[in-house]
């Protein structure tokens, strides 16, 4: 009975079926899924691809205009020099002109592309790598993989030896993964907006990520099916794993990646072998699992009992009107009011004998 | 003490003694929870639908019974979750629910059965199934409520007959 902590074990599919392989889930699984780091490094590193785009600095400046002053009843921004063509007299230098130059013209040397901190991107990288182990969130993401035999999915070393796309397909209909990609099928679509004349006139959704070891011709064979993309462990990047800046991609591992992954990242009881001085970041929470926490002996012996009685509002019946309600206010009243019936009776039989009197006499 | 031992059963208590200095992180605990979950999706998912004038979101993904963006009613994060759909015959619903092993293994995890008997049983088989098996208890009402208007959609409509309309000539008034 091993005496440090069991680690899960993840089966190795080959042909849609478990093969007798099952390799141990490396830590990097378990580090903190951050989608707020995730989400930053992205936003950082998508900026770092970008092409500067600037306005001609002499745009709107090649004119030798000037003010004309006051007194000549028209306003008082630089007008071109000259006579003999349309152009004279007009306005000119200001954003508000036509032909004018814009408002703070753009420069080529704006700031285009950030740094980020290696341990930022480590951690960013490692919550990503941690969310694409979770079914729940590749399933939110939107991939659909229901149908899938197990998450993470490793698949046999044969997959980086395919160099024909009909094995990369047989592979994933195998596996159950071609669902994923019919979607990325039927989301192919034009762009909407400008984006269109400007080269980047089809989209379409990503579909899974592939990620092997070494490529002996498994990127050509997956290269053609449209939605995956292929990696290489050594080289993970967060824009390919963290589409979008949200975590969740789903990836297929081959068994030899996901054999590396211990000694890329580090377990946290070793250190990563291939990034000096790395190991796996602490999370602020070890245990979140709510609700194990709260059912824990721990808090429930710290606890009151739950106050469970429901106080609802009293709707207050006017004691004028509602017997009842004088009564729980005034208990007296009931022998008064019993003592003013029976008055009552005694004055109306009082007063029927007078008459019953009256009326004899009269005869 | 392990600082992630907390909550985790007599099971663990072999694990405590060989867990050696604090603060040290034993990862085998550290999976991923339905509340952690729930934190990182309940902002924005692929099944979220936000419209406008609409104050709470709704949600499309296949395992919610109110098809509500909720922590109760999501269907992806949670261990324990109730779909219920109609079946595709169009007689009968199915009834589906994740099993509590499997919970890594998408293919295996959701059991699905079609209960092809008429409302009543239907909604009894569903009221068993979750008292006796305390399965998500607090989805019982909206488990009922679903099937009950899938039943009611697949009922028989009553036969209307095709009005026509015809028009009103006034009538002349003779002298």
């Amino acid at each position: 009975m091993a005496t440090t902590c069991a680690r899960p074990l993840v089966g190795v599919h080959v042909d849609g079926a478990v093969s007798g392989v099952s390799v141990s889930l490396p830590a990097v699984f378990r580090a903190p899924i951050r989608p707020d780091v995730v989400n930053f490094v992205h936003d950082q590193m998508a900026k770092n691809t970008r092409q500067p785009y600037a306005v001609n600095k002499d745009a709107g400046h090649q004119t030798s205009a000037e003010s004309w002053g006051t007194g000549r009843a028209v306003a008082r921004i630089p007008r071109v020099r000259g006579g003999g063509t349309h152009r004279s007299g007009q306005g000119a230098f200001g954003n508000m002109c036509r032909g004018g130059r814009m408002f703070a013209p753009t420069k080529t040397w704006r700031r285009w592309h950030r740094r980020i901190g290696v341990n930022q991107k480590r951690y960013a990288m490692c919550s990503a790598i941690a969310a694409t182990s979770s079914p729940a969130l590749v399933m939110s993401k939107g991939h659909m993989i229901q149908e899938i035999p197990e998450i993470p999915l490793v698949v046999s070393d044969k997959v980086q030896e395919m160099t024909k796309t009909k094995e990369a397909v047989l592979m994933l209909k195998k596996h159950r993964a071609w669902t994923d990609i019919l979607k990325v099928y039927k989301s192919k679509r034009f762009r909407a907006g400008k984006g269109k004349m400007r080269n980047r006139r089809r989209i379409q959704r990503t579909g899974p990520l592939v990620i092997y070891n070494k490529d002996q011709g498994l990127t050509r064979a997956f290269r053609n099916i449209p939605g995956v993309d292929t990696i290489c462990v050594e080289k993970l990047n967060l824009l390919k794993l963290a589409p979008g800046g949200h975590v969740g991609r789903f990836c297929i591992w081959t068994e030899s990646a996901f054999r590396k992954l211990d000694s890329l990242y580090g377990t946290w009881r070793k250190e990563s072998r291939k990034k000096k001085n790395y190991n796996l970041p602490m999370p602020k929470m070890t245990n979140t699992d709510l609700a194990r926490i709260l059912k824990s002996d721990e808090i429930q012996l710290a606890i009151r009992a739950p106050n469970k009685t429901v106080i609802r509002r009293k709707i207050k019946k006017n004691p004028l009107s509602n017997r009842h309600a004088l009564l729980h206010l005034n208990p007296f009243a009931r022998v008064e009011k019993k003592a003013a019936i029976l008055e009552e009776k005694k004055r109306i039989e009082a007063k029927k004998a007078i008459e019953t009197k009256k009326a004899a006499a009269k005869k | 003490m392990c600082l992630c031992c907390v909550g985790a059963g007599p099971q663990h208590s072999r694990h405590l003694s060989s867990c050696v200095a604090a603060p040290r992180y034993c990862w085998r605990e550290a999976k991923m929870s339905a509340d952690l979950c729930w934190q990182i999706i309940r902002g924005n998912h692929s099944h979220l639908l936000k419209k406008r004038n609409v104050k709470k979101p709704f949600s499309t993904e296949p395992n919610n019974l109110k098809n509500v963006n909720s922590a109760r009613y999501n269907g992806l994060c949670k261990k324990k979750v109730i779909g219920i759909e109609p079946a595709p015959g169009g007689k009968g619903i199915v009834l589906s629910f994740k099993t509590a092993k499997y919970q890594n293994k998408p293919a295996k995890n959701m059991v699905k059965t079609t209960i092809k008997a008429g409302p009543r049983r239907a909604l009894n088989s569903i009221r068993r199934f979750i008292r006796y098996n305390h399965y998500r208890k607090d989805l019982k009402m909206a488990s009922l409520r679903r099937a009950s208007a899938i039943f009611r959609s697949q009922r028989a409509q009553p036969f209307r007959k095709a009005r026509r309309r015809t028009h009103k000539v006034a009538k002349k008034t003779t002298e």
